[in-house]
């Protein structure tokens, strides 16, 4: 669509990493696991998937915690590598097996248990999927190879990756040989990057954030201490009856600002996508689920997170009245501009 | 008891030694009723309703041929795999060896296009690093390798896959696609090459397609296909269980019993995943799941792996080593802990099968087969050596001593053997690979199997006998090391009756006696009259399960 992907791929000058091609074979396995487990038939379901990744310490598990608790309405899988890690209030729990934790408020955290193909295919086929499923990554994973095999699923779309980076840490480990070819991976596969223990590093913020926008250019850049960021910010939009949908910052850091259109008759479906694409950089996030004049028998799901834009047509039944559209914008309150949104988004 | 069915024939070979010949078979529910001819089978047919069957009457029946060591159910994707990264790197065969420029990519990706005779089959090539191998492919360089085969190409680390034309007709990318990182040529037309996240997801949602046809229920059949046309009628699936031991058992449970599958098939599992799963347990288990056997489906033993493998160079070697000074791998079980984790399957009464490539690994192996016996001494165990690729005498004398069996890969006599003493295992290892002639002197029971499609050799029983007893090497004149040969009879056993005994399986499979169940291997020729070297060239008419026909 664009002059640069007329272009052939650019030669990369990075340096080969010697645990990448590690990585490459497990995603091809979990791939060639995924032909021989995932049914031939294209799933009739489109789970929202976010992976979170950062390195050992970023706090992962903190933000993991934090959306079981706080899932605002949805019911959130959550799939981990390390059960012991997690720490869920006791009271929360309503049972426990040998891979599942499942909470009262619908929630549920599953062991990966060394094959995510087979975890994710569990999800699909429950009863009832869960709502969002949010994968934390190995901490020393590229998480590109991890995001391909669970794409190798076709009932689960990528709705986002987060990479958090300890902001304690970060200098020191990106400029460590050792370390730097992970960041980096990390870094350039994420949509946002989410500071940690940003409150540990007041006279520092900006010369850390010098080094993520270095290291991966364009990033949306959020910061947060104890995993603290709204599930909306998060998490994606899912076409099931089941799904809330909106944005509820209220007891979240006030850093951020939301606003909701909706539409009653059917869109049109260019004036919308060209009014989305002309969004300010400060909206974090976009995602709609859309009715559109020219496809009515169809539901159509948008999301943009970061630089990254998908429009997919769902067959799942829409939350949504016949007809109906709805959108929500979630922005950085500082710089939110209400009146410039509403100009491109009436 | 159903009728008796008189299968008439140019020559019975039973593969009873007792009675090695005979004119027809008859056969009764699904069984062996009688073997010999029409007026010897009178007692017999007189007594009970038959019909005479004329179909083979100018065709030579064997009994059908056992391949004791074959992985059917194993991810096509995973044959299809090939490493073309700049750097050495370790892959499920063994180390794979580093190709550093671009020629060495370009190479490499030729060979492996011509190595599976089906022209559909995918490739799959991982380890591209454009920075330092020239940079990236794309798709018209692809074409030029294979136009029918799609191809694959991943770079080393996960962010680049490039395709063919064949494979981008697969990936279905429509030609004006909006997808961010689908690449282009100047003029507009794709390239080939699928840069990051989503561009990188249909690329590879095509390869997971392409390979999910080839494996799985239609993988297991197109097998099955491959083997009757070979005259094989039992094989054993080495490696059970790998993956999810429920799972694989489901897939197997809906193709091998089914009436349409031309095979029985012996599932050993891997002690490796049983240990995963069970802990200490896993005999325990085993012996319950056993329970499920069937006539035509049927646990049997388990599987231990002591080094690495024969065509990868990575099995392991007594002293002088590798040609390059270097040596292969041990496997996940350190060689000191092995007799531990044989143990509780020994004192169970599971037969316990363990891949041994390399002199090295044979020592380590017999080592702890030793300490087994003096844990709980045992006869008749049949703690089967699998491969025994490279060995010497005294081992064989060894494997008797302590009354083990082997299964032996020989078809790298032929296929490999030149190539490796030149890159290695050096001369005099790789002449005298599988040292079948040794094992009957010393009195080893052992069987021929082709680990088919884990290795670029044939199933083809008949071709493993033909190498048994010729020693012909590719140049298709050199005969190595001649004392290492057998006889026809020896090596039709090894195809046979003695691969039913290596699977425990010899009362019921591996000769025609009365009892045993009718699998027939139905050939155009006598194995016993033709010019020994014409063994692998006799045509087969196809086989019969359990009394049932199925032609080629």
């Amino acid at each position: 669509m664009t002059a640069e992907s007329r272009d052939q791929a650019d030669d990369v000058a990075v340096p080969v990493n010697p645990t990448a091609g590690k990585e490459t074979l497990a995603m091809l396995m979990g791939i060639f696991e995924a032909a021989r487990v995932v049914p031939r038939a294209v799933a009739p379901i489109s789970l929202p998937l976010t992976i979170v990744s950062g390195f050992l310490g970023a706090g992962k598990t903190t933000l993991v915690n934090r959306l079981l608790s706080e899932p605002g309405g949805r019911r959130i899988a959550v799939l981990v590598n390390d059960f012991a890690a997690v720490n869920i209030d006791e009271e929360l729990i309503r049972f426990q097996s040998e891979d599942t934790i499942g909470l009262t408020n619908g929630c549920a955290c599953c062991s990966i248990n060394g094959d995510l193909v087979n975890a994710i295919q569990r999800l699909v086929e429950r009863k009832e999927p869960p709502d969002a499923i949010v994968l934390e990554a190995s901490g020393l994973a590229d998480p590109r190879g991890i995001a391909q095999v669970a794409l190798a699923n076709p009932a689960i779309r990528l709705d986002a990756i987060l990479a958090l980076v300890d902001c304690e840490t970060f200098p020191e480990r990106i400029r460590d040989e050792r370390t730097r070819p992970t960041m980096l991976a990390q870094l350039s596969a994420a949509d946002i990057v989410v500071m940690s223990k940003s409150d540990l590093i007041e006279d520092r913020r900006d010369m850390i954030k010098g080094l993520i926008e270095s290291a991966a250019p364009g990033r949306t850049v959020l910061e947060a201490t104890h995993g603290d960021i709204p599930a909306d910010i998060v998490l994606g939009v899912n076409a099931s009856p089941s799904s809330t949908f909106g944005c509820s910052d209220t007891g979240h850091h006030t850093s951020f600002a939301s606003t909701t259109r909706s539409w009653s008759t059917p869109a049109d479906r260019d004036a919308i996508m060209r009014a989305l694409r002309e969004l300010p950089p400060n909206v974090i996030r976009a995602k709609g689920i859309f009715c559109f004049k020219d496809d009515e028998q169809r539901r159509f799901v948008y999301q943009r997170v970061g630089k990254r834009e998908s429009l997919e047509a769902v067959s799942a039944p829409s939350s949504i009245a016949q007809h109906a559209s709805r959108l929500v914008l979630i922005g950085f309150s500082e710089q939110w501009d209400e009146a410039e949104v509403s100009r491109l988004v009436p | 008891m159903g009728d008796i069915t008189v299968y008439l024939a140019r020559k019975v070979v039973t593969m009873d030694p007792g009675r090695p010949f005979a004119q027809c078979v008859a056969v009764r529910d699904g069984r062996v009723l009688s073997t010999g001819t029409i007026e010897t089978m009178q007692p017999w047919l007189k007594r009970y309703p038959y019909k005479i069957d004329d179909t083979f009457a100018d065709k030579v029946i064997l009994p059908g041929f056992i391949d004791p060591h074959t992985h059917f159910a194993f991810s096509a994707g995973y044959l299809a795999m090939h490493y073309i990264g700049p750097i050495d790197s370790p892959g499920p065969h063994g180390i794979n060896k580093g190709l550093p420029t671009r020629a060495e990519v370009l190479a490499k990706l030729r060979e492996a296009a011509k190595t599976d005779a089906d022209p559909s089959a995918p490739l799959i090539a991982w380890g591209l690093d454009p920075a330092s191998q020239g940079g990236h492919l794309h798709r018209d360089e692809l074409d030029a390798i294979s136009l029918d085969r799609p191809m694959w190409v991943i770079s080393y680390a996960p962010h680049f896959i490039y395709l063919n034309s064949a494979a981008l007709e697969r990936a279905k990318v429509p030609d004006n696609t909006n997808v961010h990182g689908v690449m282009r040529y100047p003029d507009g037309r794709l390239n080939g090459q699928f840069v990051e996240l989503e561009a990188g997801r249909l690329a590879l949602g095509a390869m997971r397609e392409a390979i999910a046809e080839r494996g799985g229920v239609d993988g297991l059949k197109r097998m099955g296909d491959i083997a009757r046309k070979a005259g094989v009628t039992t094989t054993a699936e080495m490696i059970f269980g790998k993956g999810n031991f429920e799972n694989e058992w489901a897939l197997h449970a809906k193709v091998v019993p089914d009436e349409s599958f031309p095979l029985r098939m012996g599932l050993v599992s891997l002690e490796l995943a049983l240990y995963a799963d069970h802990g200490s347990k896993g005999a325990d288990f085993l012996l319950d799941a056993m329970k499920r056997s069937g006539d035509k489906l049927f646990f049997h033993g388990v599987k231990f792996l002591s080094d690495g493998s024969f065509p990868a160079m990575s099995l392991r070697l007594n002293f002088p080593g590798y040609l390059d000074g270097s040596n292969g791998l041990r496997n996940d079980v350190p060689w000191d802990e092995l007799h531990e984790r044989m143990l509780p399957y020994w004192k169970a009464g599971i037969q316990i099968h363990c891949h041994a490539n390399g002199d090295e690994a044979v020592d380590a192996s017999l080592n702890a087969l030793a300490k087994l016996q003096k844990a709980q001494p045992q006869f008749d165990h049949r703690f089967t050596l699998e491969h025994y690729c490279i060995s010497t005498p005294d081992q064989a004398r060894r494997l008797k001593a302590l009354g083990g069996a082997a299964s032996v890969n020989n078809y790298f006599v032929h296929y490999r053997s030149q190539l490796h003493a030149e890159e290695g295992f050096g001369p005099d290892r790789s002449e005298a690979v599988a040292r079948l002639g040794s094992l009957e002197r010393e009195g080893v029971i052992f069987a021929l199997h082709s680990d088919y499609s884990l290795v670029l050799v044939p199933l083809h029983p008949l071709t493993a006998a033909w190498v048994a007893v010729n020693r012909i090497a590719l140049d298709g004149k050199t005969v190595l090391a001649p004392g290492e040969r057998i006889g026809v009879e020896r090596a039709l056993r090894a195809i046979t009756i003695d691969a039913a005994y290596v699977l425990g399986a010899e009362q019921r499979l591996g000769s025609l006696e009365p009892g045993k169940f009718a699998d027939f291997a139905v050939l155009e020729a006598d194995p016993f009259e033709v010019d020994p070297v014409d063994l692998k060239d006799i045509n087969i008419w196809g086989t019969v399960l359990g009394g049932k026909p199925q032609p080629a």
